[in-house]
């Protein structure tokens, strides 16, 4: 009989791409072969499409919004797809020539591709809703070591199933037989440095099996994934030769324009993950200070090490490198020297005088001028809508640049009060400087992006870290404005901010 | 009740007379060729054969002689009677007899004849699966108690002093680091884990021995759903110790290496006889062996 192949076999695809490390590279590049195949059409190869969807991948992967937003609803639809366009677009991440000298560990493009891949894949299996698929990558997850006893009988996963009696949710089941202490969840820690040991077992016990919340699974896929799409990558590149190597990377050239403009615009953390450790501490001590649930630790004062500590201790890391900062500061002490070894870090002063040390963090430069805004035009004093002013002139918008532009004008107090044919009459008179305008268009798009709400809630206006500004940002790090620091947004804007729906602009 | 050491007369007057009657009860389990090994604990430490070699307060003799690879070869206790002839008269009927490292001939001892102040079995089986035991010490509660007692006493104090300023020592049984509420205690904790055992854990086959100052609680179903290798055994552990809040001595539970009391022998520290209890009720003054309350 025939093996089944991942060519033609979509059950086999998605195991191979779920769990490459359980197969051989021969498997493996049937499933790239499915990927390929969706690229020939009527037997004639498409490798523009085939560019394009590199690139559209490859970009995306850059924005947090689509990265998440994929573990909900997939981005790519096909498992073979999916692994192609990854590898493909980690393969021109690793071909750019900032990465010449870099260790793939520190290039955070290759870590944002690979979680765009492992989101995207979750969303594609539970929609797949093959629960076999499920408890054969549990399997995996949850098998235990070889032991004196040997193997262990029958599966490790006998199901995936809902108990009414522990709750809502899923749960994966588990023989005590077949269990380890990796099948036992803890609670979430407290704090940075509590161990686990001590913390409470989410983990379940009926009728000899445990019960594992699904969460887990999740979690632990992800960090068997780490070692998966490092197998894809490696036998992706092992299979491309000389020329097409060079044939993809002549042609690409979206994800390489993002990486420049990155470099450019002073956005290391979006590209490198070990960028100069005085500038991280830097940044993670003023977020945990703004975060900081009492008003004891500010921007701008002095502080002992200690209460800085409990700042960064208590602050909820958002991002990798974040993390990687706050993982790295263990104690009070640690702090302090690392803000010793930063003293001539612009924002950092230590005052010696008093018998205990203390430390100010000031804000980044100055605080953000301000901009007085009379006329819509007044905007432009921003450097980066300077940029994009200049550049319109020049070149068609992509329609993003205006709905983010609008937005931003209908926040601004002369307009919160206007009426729509106000604010139109406004923007188009301000839009017909650019070559391109049309009057209808712009017409549609303002009115269009006036009755667009998210949940009830007018869109917020972009920010500094809006991913469509990046094209036109000078560097935050340059920068003495900020959007929502600078321009004169009512209150009523920051309450929205505070209640959780930031970045909401960032629809993709 | 006041708890004193079993005399070594005591002791042998114990294992001639007393225990014989109880070996029909003992689990099926335990017979002369069953568990890989039998243990026992000298009071004096014992000198073996080899000038040089030290002496020994613990032996363990394996049941079976084994070959090359591990597998049985010739049984050292033909019944259960010569286990029981070690047990009385270990220098004599040392199964390692033809050794070196075997117990001094006793002729040429002043001390001849050393007794058993306890007796073990492996928990490792030739003929069935590694038997599992949870092991619940009155210790242990004592010593959580004592330190929740006095938490405001102040830190740095040491075990001893805690029992002391607690007053533990000095409540009955006068000198050990436990009460006798502890013992009972630890009875009752030995019954949840059975519950347990039975109620989560599907088990059919489950034994509580009281064990002189705690309780052994067994799983002893040997289908393959219930041959938990050392792995499941340290999930049960946690799950005992957290979920359930029960203050196990994790260790045991785990190590394949380890040795249990035998059923019916004597706790020589308190004069207890090891037994398998049916009740949290059970009364610890029923425990004491003939030859103390004759």
């Amino acid at each position: 009989m025939k093996s089944r192949n991942a060519r033609d076999d979509e059950d086999v695809a998605y195991r191979i791409a779920a769990l490459p490390t359980e197969y051989r590279e021969s498997h493996i590049n049937q499933l790239f072969t499915r990927g390929y195949n969706r690229y020939i059409v009527d037997g004639e190869g498409q490798p523009t499409a085939l560019v394009n969807d590199i690139e559209r991948f490859g970009k995306a992967a850059l924005k947090e919004q689509v990265r998440s937003d994929a573990a909900e609803e997939p981005f790519v639809d096909e498992p073979g797809t999916l692994a192609v366009l990854a590898t493909l677009s980690a393969v021109c991440v690793k071909a750019h020539p900032k990465f010449e000298h870099t260790s793939p560990r520190n290039i955070q493009v290759l870590y944002d591709i690979r979680e765009l891949y492992v989101n995207n894949l979750a969303s594609l299996i539970s929609s797949y809703g093959e629960w076999s698929l499920q408890q054969d990558i549990a399997e995996v997850l949850y098998s235990k070591q070889p032991s004196e006893d040997g193997p262990h009988p029958g599966r490790v996963c006998t199901g995936i199933t809902e108990l009414a009696e522990f709750g809502d949710g899923l749960y994966l089941e588990i023989p005590m037989a077949s269990a380890s202490r990796n099948c036992l969840v803890r609670a979430a820690a407290e704090s940075a440095n509590d161990g686990g040991e001590t913390r409470e077992i989410l983990t379940r016990v009926k009728n000899n099996h445990l019960y594992v919340p699904v969460g887990d699974f999740d979690s632990k896929y992800r960090d068997y994934a780490k070692e998966a799409f490092k197998k894809l990558l490696v036998v992706q590149e092992g299979g491309l030769s000389e020329d097409q190597l060079t044939w993809l990377t002549t042609n690409e050239s979206a994800i390489t324009e993002q990486i420049d403009r990155f470099v450019e615009t002073g956005h290391h953390e979006r590209i490198w993950r070990n960028w100069e450790p005085g500038e991280r501490l830097i940044r993670v001590l003023r977020r945990a200070l703004r975060d900081a649930r009492d008003d004891v630790v500010q921007q701008g004062e002095f502080h002992t090490a200690k209460e800085l500590y409990r700042a960064v201790d208590a602050y909820d890391a958002q991002d990798d490198w974040e993390s990687s900062v706050t993982d790295w500061i263990s104690s009070p002490s640690g702090l302090a020297k690392s803000l010793t070894d930063h003293e001539s870090h612009s924002a950092v002063t230590i005052d010696r005088d008093d018998r205990v040390n203390t430390y100010c963090i000031g804000r980044s430069g100055t605080s953000s001028e301000q901009i007085e805004v009379t006329h819509i035009e007044d905007v432009f004093e921003l450097p980066c809508m300077a940029n994009m002013e200049a550049r319109l002139h020049e070149k068609k918008p992509v329609r993003k640049d205006l709905y983010n532009f609008a937005r931003m004008v209908m926040w601004l107090p002369q307009y919160r009060e206007s009426s729509l044919d106000e604010i139109v009459t406004d923007l188009k008179d301000l839009f017909s400087r650019w070559p391109w305008y049309d009057e209808h268009e712009t017409e549609y798009q303002v009115r269009y992006e006036f009755s667009n709400t998210i949940g009830g809630d007018t869109p917020l206006p972009m920010n500094c870290d809006n991913d469509d500004l990046q094209r036109y940002c000078i560097g935050q790090d340059q920068c003495p404005y900020s959007i929502w620091g600078s321009l004169p947004f009512p209150d009523k804007m920051y309450e929205q901010v505070d209640r959780g729906s930031t970045d909401t602009t960032e629809q993709f | 009740m006041t708890w004193r050491q079993a005399t070594r007369e005591e002791l042998y007057t114990y294992y001639a007379e007393e225990f014989p009657r109880y070996v029909d009860r003992l689990p099926e389990f335990i017979t002369a060729d069953g568990p890989k090994e039998y243990a026992l604990s000298f009071r004096d430490p014992h000198p073996v054969r080899t000038e040089n070699a030290p002496d020994k307060n613990f032996i363990r003799r394996g049941t079976w002689q084994t070959d090359a690879s591990g597998n049985r070869a010739t049984a050292e206790f033909s019944t259960f009677e010569d286990v029981l002839e070690f047990i009385r008269h270990p220098a004599r009927n040392d199964p390692l007899g033809w050794s070196p490292f075997a117990l001094a001939d006793p002729a040429v001892l002043e001390q001849p004849d050393p007794r058993p102040d306890a007796v073990y079995y492996a928990l490792d089986h030739w003929d069935r699966p590694w038997i599992l035991l949870v092991d619940i010490d009155a210790k242990e509660i004592a010593w959580e108690r004592a330190a929740g007692d006095v938490s405001e006493a102040g830190d740095n104090q040491t075990k001893g002093t805690l029992l002391e300023a607690s007053g533990i020592i000095d409540s009955a049984p006068t000198g050990y680091p436990y009460a006798f509420e502890d013992v009972n205690r630890a009875i009752e904790y030995g019954f949840e884990v059975r519950d347990i055992f039975t109620e989560e854990f599907n088990a059919e086959e489950t034994m509580v021995v009281y064990s002189g100052q705690g309780v052994h609680v067994y799983l002893l179903d040997t289908d393959p759903a219930h041959r938990y290798d050392e792995q499941s055994r340290e999930v049960l552990n946690d799950l005992l110790l957290k979920t359930y809040d029960i203050p196990i001595d994790p260790v045991v539970t785990a190590d394949r290496r380890r040795v249990a009391r035998l059923p019916y022998s004597l706790h020589a520290d308190v004069c207890r006889i090891v037994q398998p209890i049916e009740s949290p009720e059970f009364d610890v003054r029923s425990a004491t062996p003939e030859v103390i309350s004759g």
